[in-house]
């Protein structure tokens, strides 16, 4: 029995401590998720928040014998969904948001800016995708997950996700290297 | 923990999709997030909201997948409920029209429509053309 399928058994004796368990083991992912799709720390701490209640509500139905993690993926993926359906745009807050981010310590103020700079190119340009093709690029190149792990959360096809990947890949790479702020050298890189 | 799960193919299609944009990608979004964690009092709100909610419980038996083959079953009533109706329409004689009742069919010839229709055009023609030659002959006659 996998660690993640005690706790859920726990769960559903009542056990509140198990479940503070769950939420601690996969906080951060989940969060930076919603937070890579939305683009706003309260809308993602709402979406965390719901995700956990949700996964609670259903905690009875989980299937132990599969990991628990793509399932919990997969409500906070639908969560920032519904989020970008109510909102459709990206919020106002993304440049504080960036500053927030990009904030890190750098060797030389030079390349911080330098960074900086690169780094809100990017993050604007996953930002002019469309949900699916976000979605599909944050949880292959930002989580890291398989691509079927991602069919499973996206509920589709494996060769569906590699095409979104491909045509995101492809828009991205069209976005940088119009982008003016961008150094030669990055440019260059991208295309 | 997740990204060694990755298969060889994934990482085979990684290395496809270009592997300097992937780089790029999780250099200004993985590394800028990484140490970004949600605030602490998410997990009160969460514990609030679950402490109202009943405890989810084992799983019940009605959720589970139904062993018991409902398509076939379905299928099995609708084709048996056909072939009753059909067999109480042939009892009553109500399927196929009785000897007496069938109409005998009689050929005939009818005229088609398109050869009736040239000849409309061309007795159109023939009084369109009569009707433009008459005045010529008329005036040639009072001349």
């Amino acid at each position: 029995m996998s660690e993640d399928a005690e706790l859920v058994s726990r769960i559903r004796n009542g056990d509140l401590d198990a479940f503070e368990t769950l939420y601690h083991r996969y906080k951060r992912q989940l969060y930076q998720t919603a937070l890579a799709i939305t683009g706003d720390t309260g809308s993602a701490e709402e979406i965390l928040q719901d995700c956990f209640v949700r996964a609670y509500g259903a905690m009875g139905r989980v299937d132990t014998s599969r990991p628990l993690a793509p399932w919990l993926y997969r409500i906070a993926v639908n969560l920032s969904y519904n989020w970008i359906n109510r909102h459709r745009h990206w919020p106002l807050s993304l440049d504080t948001l960036i500053e927030h981010l990009i904030a890190n310590p750098a060797s030389s103020p030079e390349h911080a800016a330098e960074g900086s700079e690169v780094r809100e190119c990017v993050w604007q340009a996953v930002a002019s995708l469309g949900f699916k093709q976000r979605s599909a690029i944050v949880l292959f190149y930002v989580q890291g997950l398989s691509l079927q792990e991602i069919a499973y959360i996206l509920d589709c096809p494996v060769g569906t996700v590699k095409s979104r990947l491909h045509y995101a890949c492809k828009a991205l790479r069209k976005k940088l290297s119009e982008d003016r702020r961008l150094t030669g050298e990055v440019a260059y890189g991208t295309q | 923990m997740v990204r060694n799960n990755r298969s060889e193919a994934d990482n085979r299609y990684e290395l496809a999709s270009g592997d300097d944009l992937g780089q790029l990608i999780r250099w200004s979004m993985k590394d800028a997030i990484s140490e970004v964690e949600p605030a602490a009092d998410v997990w009160p709100q969460i514990l609030k909201r679950v402490r109202e909610m009943p405890a989810p419980g084992r799983p019940r038996r009605w959720s589970t997948r139904i062993s018991f083959p409902v398509a076939p079953f379905v299928q099995a009533v609708v084709v048996s409920a056909l072939l009753l109706a059909f067999g109480l329409g042939v009892d009553q004689n109500t399927v196929m029209p009785r000897q007496e009742h069938r109409i005998q069919a009689t050929p005939t010839i009818h005229r088609s429509s398109t050869t009736e229709d040239l000849d409309d055009v061309l007795r159109g023609y023939m009084l369109a053309r009569n009707l433009r030659e008459l005045p010529t002959r008329r005036g040639g006659n009072i001349r």
